[in-house]
């Protein structure tokens, strides 16, 4: 009682125009509507639960286990994910295909070295001590920073085993040999490095 | 004698599977016309009112049995009537894809559809004046102005401070003085 008062009171120091409205409300009710709402509203629950629980026709409930699909005679025995069915194909890897990396980083450092000495105006000279000089001297940074830009289209070797490989067999490789190698090459071979490669 | 039990005690009558019907039955009777008319009073039509109330009491059903009884039964019933009441008309609003603002204006749509609508007289333009409030301060008017709801109550139902509720519940009735006096 006395909170009502305080909700009165409240609102004549707020509003007296809002306190002298009627609290009566204008909105009507269907008869029988309250009288009537819990066993509806019980009648709704069951009914949810019997559609959740409601068993299948028994016609459907037939067929749950019938499988009308039908399966070769063996064929269970026969397929298995576990059984290899054949051999693994095995690539047999050239000479060539085994040094193309070494072969192609040599060209490229030479083709580097070449342009460098082509801008210094300076004489070339290709003997194998100075290529494997020159490539001494270069920092791995510069040449990886080379190769980067440069695609050499092989997953299988990481850019850090090519410059190691470079670095360690540039001395055994002249120009000559480079020659001899590239004349050995079958088209066979290298359309065959080409599709692999591409 | 048993619609003479406490809130708790029904709570707990419930819980036991053979005497649920019968517990929920004694709950909606002894709620269904306060939370009826909050939920009117939000949505306005009784089509709209009843499918309110349904998904209320289904709520109420789903979730009794985890109800704690330290908390009040009441406050809880009429929290789940305020949310599936904001619910039920933001899904209106999407339905006639009109923005925030216009949920007023769906509900003042309604209001005109009423038997018996009259603006001018009193009772109907105290409705008017309260759809044309934003969605919180119309539900603490209701609450407070119909139902006369205790501020901390109201702070429970809507999980809003005292002070903010109080402060809504005055801008609320100076709002409806401004539209009462300007029409």
């Amino acid at each position: 009682m006395k909170e009502e008062i305080s909700i009165q009171e409240e609102l004549l120091q707020i509003s007296l125009a809002v306190a002298n409205q009627p609290k009566t409300t204008p909105f009507e009710v269907p008869q029988g509507y309250f009288l009537d709402f819990s066993q509806k509203i019980i009648q709704k629950i069951d009914n949810q639960s019997i559609e959740v629980d409601e068993p299948l026709p028994i016609v459907l409930e037939q067929l749950k286990n019938e499988n009308p699909f039908l399966v070769p005679p063996g064929y269970f025995d026969r397929v298995s994910p576990f059984k290899v069915t054949h051999e693994p194909k095995v690539i047999k890897i050239s000479i060539w295909r085994k040094y193309a990396k070494v072969v192609v980083a040599a060209s490229v450092v030479a083709l580097l070295l070449l342009a460098i000495n082509l801008k210094q105006d300076q004489p070339i000279e290709m003997t194998n001590d100075s290529i494997a000089l020159e490539t001494n001297d270069l920092e791995a940074s510069s040449m990886e920073g080379f190769l980067n830009e440069v695609e050499i289209p092989d997953a299988e070797f990481d850019k850090a085993v090519v410059l190691q490989d470079a670095e360690t067999t540039l001395v055994d490789i002249d120009l000559q040999t480079i020659k001899e190698k590239l004349t050995e090459i079958s088209e066979k071979d290298i359309s065959f490095y080409l599709e692999q490669a591409g | 004698m048993l619609p003479q039990l406490t809130d708790n005690e029904l709570v707990a009558l419930f819980k036991i599977e053979k005497n649920r019907e019968e517990a929920f039955t004694i709950l909606v009777k002894r709620y269904q016309e306060k939370i009826y008319w909050q939920i009117r009073r939000m949505v306005v039509s009784h089509q709209d009112a009843d499918d309110v109330m349904q998904n209320v009491f289904i709520k109420v059903w789903n979730g009794l049995s985890n109800f704690r009884e330290d908390a009040k039964l009441f406050t809880w019933l009429y929290r789940i009537a305020v949310n599936e009441s904001i619910t039920f008309l933001d899904q209106q609003k999407r339905k006639s894809s009109l923005s925030l603002e216009d949920v007023g204006e769906i509900v003042e749509n309604k209001l005109h559809a009423e038997k018996d609508f009259d603006e001018n007289k009193a009772v109907w333009k105290l409705q008017l004046a309260i759809q044309q409030l934003p969605e919180k301060q119309r539900i603490v008017f209701n609450l407070r102005y119909f139902e006369e709801m205790p501020y901390d109550e109201m702070s429970e139902v809507l999980e809003t401070s005292v002070g903010a509720l109080k402060a809504s519940y005055h801008h609320a009735v100076k709002k409806i003085e401004d539209y009462i006096l300007n029409h």
